[in-house]
């Protein structure tokens, strides 16, 4: 639209960005080694997603488009650290950002089970995984916290990620044939 | 690399735990197999979704966000502060309620307990929210008259209390039992967990224990599991384990034989007898419900019984018929505000109801039974008219938690200077988030007859437009319950995030006593 004022642009950026952002950062999740290395590209790819919403054509998917921004920010972050330990080669950062970017759809709603599958899992796991995802806590001083050996922690918390990832999947699958 | 290795790899990349040369195979393994990368893609995205999903719930304990640590949103937030100066600099139209910037700090519960069960529970109502399953507790005094209720407190101890009983709620870990008797369930993450009786303190061990409270401020304690650490005024702890028991009076403990210590509520009880409840409820709407059918002066009305994964339609209970019924499109059967009610769930971009309802009326009352999960966006829709034409009408929420009611002679034309907008005060707020709401707007022609209706009782006004100009009459025409099918704004996204279970129009303002029976009559 022609006539729309700026903040009207403002509300729809501040709109789409909102409802986007857990897919977004998912993506960039996928892509780096750590968490402080997402939120390191995050902080840039919000910003240039801004920058650019005048760019971006209201007749097409906001979330592609902002993949593509931050497979962008991604590589050019990664020319700033490619010295630095465990930086994916840049072939492979657009490998991944190919396929991410074509299953978002898929992966929104993997996260949206999440919730259930989370109450359904052992109650054990289950406490492993909220205090490992706890925010801002570090893993090792986690197993420490609940008295546990690494390895023990480490087995168990890989556990329930793997059940999680079965349980997400069967959602999924479940939710689509309801659907049909 | 064969598959076993290649998962534990990934795990050890999510665990910030990988060697120079495990990085090196990781990347020759998803440079080699797409499969793998779509593995590895998934797992970044459980990772991202599970940081995601354990912040909004230790947010709901309070607790304290540590940005420097490479909290998520840190990045995100910065981000928005960059940009709310940009915005500021840029432009003078900065302006109001649906403006609001993300920057906003997102409401937090003080909550510090829920009540998660009740069998025939009947609290004593207090000034303040409502005591009831599923709404958060802030500290303070419960008084249960009668029945069983089990409450679990937010840093993880549960405990079923019997009435009469009263208990003071002080911190997530922390209570006070004054009266009656209680059996409290302490994981081993809740250790530390305290109760307080009178003059001596429980301290929690990581255990089962029953604890009794009488008129005369003596206690019975057990310890059915674990240990339990008893300090009285004397600061003298006593320790007891599996099978003991003890008395507490005058500030001092004493052990007793097991014998001696009474009987105390179990969670199986509460839960035993909480079905017979909702059922009764439940069986007393549908009576209501069947009365309201006939009712004159219904436009339509919508039970949303009996839906099955396969129904389309929205059947319209209402004599105005069939031509009334609304199109489900997207939007998934769900529980209703009962065990065994059906409801529709609306989450995707997708999901809504389709109506059509021609004609112009010159009164209206509107209602829903919603449970609100979350308030995504800047307004998310209730029941939003095509077009917002001449006289069409716009029923919401605003992100803030406000009601809002909207119509505009003029439709979208100069919308500024004829859209009469009426934002109730703010109810919701995310620790609110899954429960039940009667929700419900009355307008009579003129000026000053929009009334909000929470939970049956009227509220005031937050903010609006334009409410000094008369309002004509309303139409209604091209509908969506739960979503806007044609935004004036291309992008303009208004989904609502929640589940309806009830919905009605009538032609005329209904008044304050016949919404509060509405409520009463359809009440979780």
């Amino acid at each position: 639209m022609q006539n729309e004022s700026s903040d009207e642009r403002y509300e729809q950026f501040v709109s789409l960005f909102t409802r986007h952002e857990p897919g977004l950062r998912a993506f960039v999740r996928s892509l780096v080694f750590s968490w402080d290395d997402a939120n390191d590209v995050m902080q840039n790819t919000g910003l240039v997603l801004w920058r650019k919403f005048d760019s971006f054509d209201q007749n097409t998917d906001f979330m592609r488009w902002a993949c593509v921004v931050a497979r962008f920010e991604v590589l050019s972050w990664r020319r700033d650290k490619a010295r630095d330990r465990h930086v994916f080669d840049e072939d492979l950062v657009n490998l991944l950002a190919d396929e991410a970017t074509e299953v978002h759809e898929a992966l929104s709603r993997e996260r949206r089970a999440l919730e259930f599958c989370l109450k359904k899992l052992p109650e054990k796991q289950r406490r492993i995984i909220m205090a490992a995802y706890e925010p801002g806590v570090r893993l090792n001083q986690v197993a420490e916290a609940l008295g546990k050996t690494a390895t023990a922690f480490y087995k168990t918390l890989n556990r329930a990620r793997k059940g999680l990832l079965k349980c997400v999947e069967s959602q999924v699958v479940s939710e689509e044939r309801g659907r049909a | 690399m064969n598959r076993e290795e290649f998962e534990e790899v990934c795990q050890n990349w999510l665990n910030g735990d990988l060697s120079d040369e495990e990085f090196a195979k990781l990347q020759d393994a998803l440079r080699a197999s797409p499969r793998w990368r779509r593995e590895f893609i998934r797992l970044g995205n459980l990772d991202s979704g599970l940081r995601d999903l354990v912040m909004v719930e230790a947010e709901s304990r309070g607790v304290t966000r540590l940005p420097a640590m490479g909290f998520p949103q840190a990045g995100f937030l910065a981000m928005a502060a960059a940009i709310t100066v940009l915005a500021l600099v840029s432009w003078s139209l900065w302006k109001g309620p649906e403006t609001e910037t993300f920057a906003e700090a997102a409401p937090r519960t003080k909550g510090v307990a829920v009540i998660t069960a009740e069998a025939n529970a009947v609290w004593e109502e207090e000034e303040g929210p409502p005591i009831r399953k599923g709404v958060p507790l802030e500290p303070g005094t419960l008084r249960l008259t009668e029945g069983l209720a089990q409450i679990d407190f937010f840093g993880g101890a549960s405990i079923s209390l019997s009435g009469p009983a009263e208990i003071e709620l002080v911190t997530r870990d922390k209570a006070v039992l004054n009266r009656g008797s209680l059996k409290a369930d302490v994981p081993p993450a809740a250790r530390g967990f305290e109760i307080q009786t009178g003059d001596v303190l429980l301290e929690d061990l990581g255990t089962t224990f029953g604890l009794s409270v009488d008129e005369d401020s003596t206690a019975d304690l057990i310890v059915f599991d674990g240990e339990v650490v008893a300090t009285g005024l004397d600061g003298k702890p006593v320790s007891l384990k599996d099978g003991e028991a003890a008395s507490l009076m005058n500030g001092e403990a004493r052990r007793q034989s097991v014998s001696e210590a009474g009987s105390f509520p179990d969670i199986e009880d509460v839960f035993a007898g909480s079905g017979n409840r909702e059922e009764l409820r439940y069986a007393n709407w549908k009576e209501a419900s069947l009365m309201l059918r006939s009712d004159p002066r219904l436009i339509a009305y919508y039970d949303f019984e009996n839906l099955t994964p396969v129904s389309r339609r929205l059947k319209n209970r209402a004599p105005t018929g069939a031509e009334f019924d609304g199109g489900i499109v997207g939007a998934r059967v769900a529980e209703g505000r009962w065990g065994g009610k059906t409801a529709l769930d609306f989450r995707l971009e997708g999901d809504r109801v389709r109506f059509r309802i021609p004609g112009v009326f010159e009164g209206l009352t509107i209602y829903a039974w919603v449970r609100i999960d979350a308030l995504d966006r800047n307004l998310n829709s209730l029941f939003v008219t095509d077009f917002f034409d001449e006289h069409e009408i716009h029923w919401q929420l605003s992100r803030k938690g406000a009601l809002h009611f909207a119509t505009s002679p003029e439709g979208p034309r100069d919308i500024g200077e004829h859209n009469r907008r009426y934002y109730s005060d703010v109810f919701w707020d995310p620790g609110k988030s899954g429960q039940w709401f009667h929700l419900a707007t009355t307008v009579k022609m003129g000026v000053g007859g929009v009334t909000h209706y929470i939970n049956g009782r009227p509220v005031g006004f937050s903010g609006g437009t334009q409410m000094h100009k008369p309002l004509e009459y309303l139409c209604i025409g091209e509908a969506d319950l739960g979503n806007w099918s044609e935004p004036i704004w291309e992008t303009a996204l208004r989904t609502l995030n929640g589940r309806v279970d009830e919905f009605a129009l009538f032609d005329v303002p209904l008044t304050g006593e016949e919404i509060r029976a509405i409520y009463e009559w359809g009440k979780p």
